[in-house]
């Protein structure tokens, strides 16, 4: 399965340590743009998960692909965003994954699935990828660097409680 | 390339800068750009994260407009406390689409 990612959702799924498990079943795609935001000027900046992301890059865990043309989008978009969505359909992926409502009105209104860390998080627990305990970890770090509403977090912690 | 422009500041307030940026060892116009320059990044902040926080921008826009990168605006949002634009509505129709999709495939 090919998911591609924005620059905050990989982000995200390094802090919350289930990048690296998840590359090992499904392929993660990332256009130029991204790996510039996300590891270029975070080792700029020394972010430490930025090293741990250039990894799995260089261990070509998270593929780095050129976009071949970029589309004139009806709307405004940050560079890494615009080119994540073009990717969606070179790469001919399942998903992208997304953290912000405009990037999201923007995959529901081109018809493009889109998914966010939590239910990738569901995922991995679901097909035992990770255990409750760690889900509920990764919970944890989300709550806290992804700032969402305790609606979410409560609505994932049950779902994850609820898993056999 | 500087410019120049001239503003009328109150006599307290200006006497308090000129105290200020002698302790800091700083001629006056050096220390007023550095308020200037300052205050126009916190505003231009400000201004941009009610537009994302209201979904008008994204989050890498955001970072684009205040010149900063997407991980020093993940930061800026956790220091000011500033909730995800995301519902859970939104997120459980993004499992919808997904799961939908997946099924079609299979």
């Amino acid at each position: 399965m090919i998911i591609i990612s924005d620059s905050s959702s990989l982000i995200l799924l390094e802090k919350s340590e289930i990048l690296n498990k998840l590359t090992e079943k499904t392929k993660i795609i990332i256009p130029n743009k991204v790996y510039e935001e996300v590891v270029k000027e975070g080792l700029k900046k020394n972010y430490t998960d930025a090293i741990k992301i250039n990894n799995l890059v260089k261990n070509k865990r998270v593929i780095v692909k050129k976009i071949k043309k970029l589309r004139d989008f009806p709307i405004t978009l940050g560079e890494g965003e615009k080119e994540a969505l073009e990717l969606y359909y070179q790469e001919k992926a399942r998903a992208i994954i997304v953290d912000d409502k405009k990037a999201l009105n923007v995959c529901k209104a081109m018809n493009i699935p889109y998914i966010t860390v939590h239910i990738v998080l569901m995922d991995m627990l679901k097909e035992k990828m990770i255990n409750k305990q760690q889900a509920l970890d990764s919970l944890k770090i989300l709550d806290r660097e992804g700032r969402y509403s305790s609606d979410i977090i409560l609505h994932y912690y049950n779902q994850i409680s609820e898993v056999k | 390339m500087l410019s120049s422009t001239t503003l009328r500041i109150e006599h307290n307030v200006l006497e308090n800068v000129s105290k200020m940026a002698a302790t800091l060892h700083l001629d006056r116009g050096t220390f007023l750009r550095q308020l200037i320059m300052q205050a126009y990044e916190e505003r231009l902040l400000e201004l941009e994260i009610e537009n994302y926080k209201r979904g008008k921008i994204t989050l890498s826009e955001l970072a684009e407009k205040t010149n900063k990168t997407v991980w020093e605006i993940m930061d800026v949002l956790k220091q000011k406390k500033i909730q995800s634009n995301l519902t859970l509505k939104d997120i459980k129709e993004s499992s919808h689409l997904f799961y939908q999709r997946q099924s079609q495939a299979i």
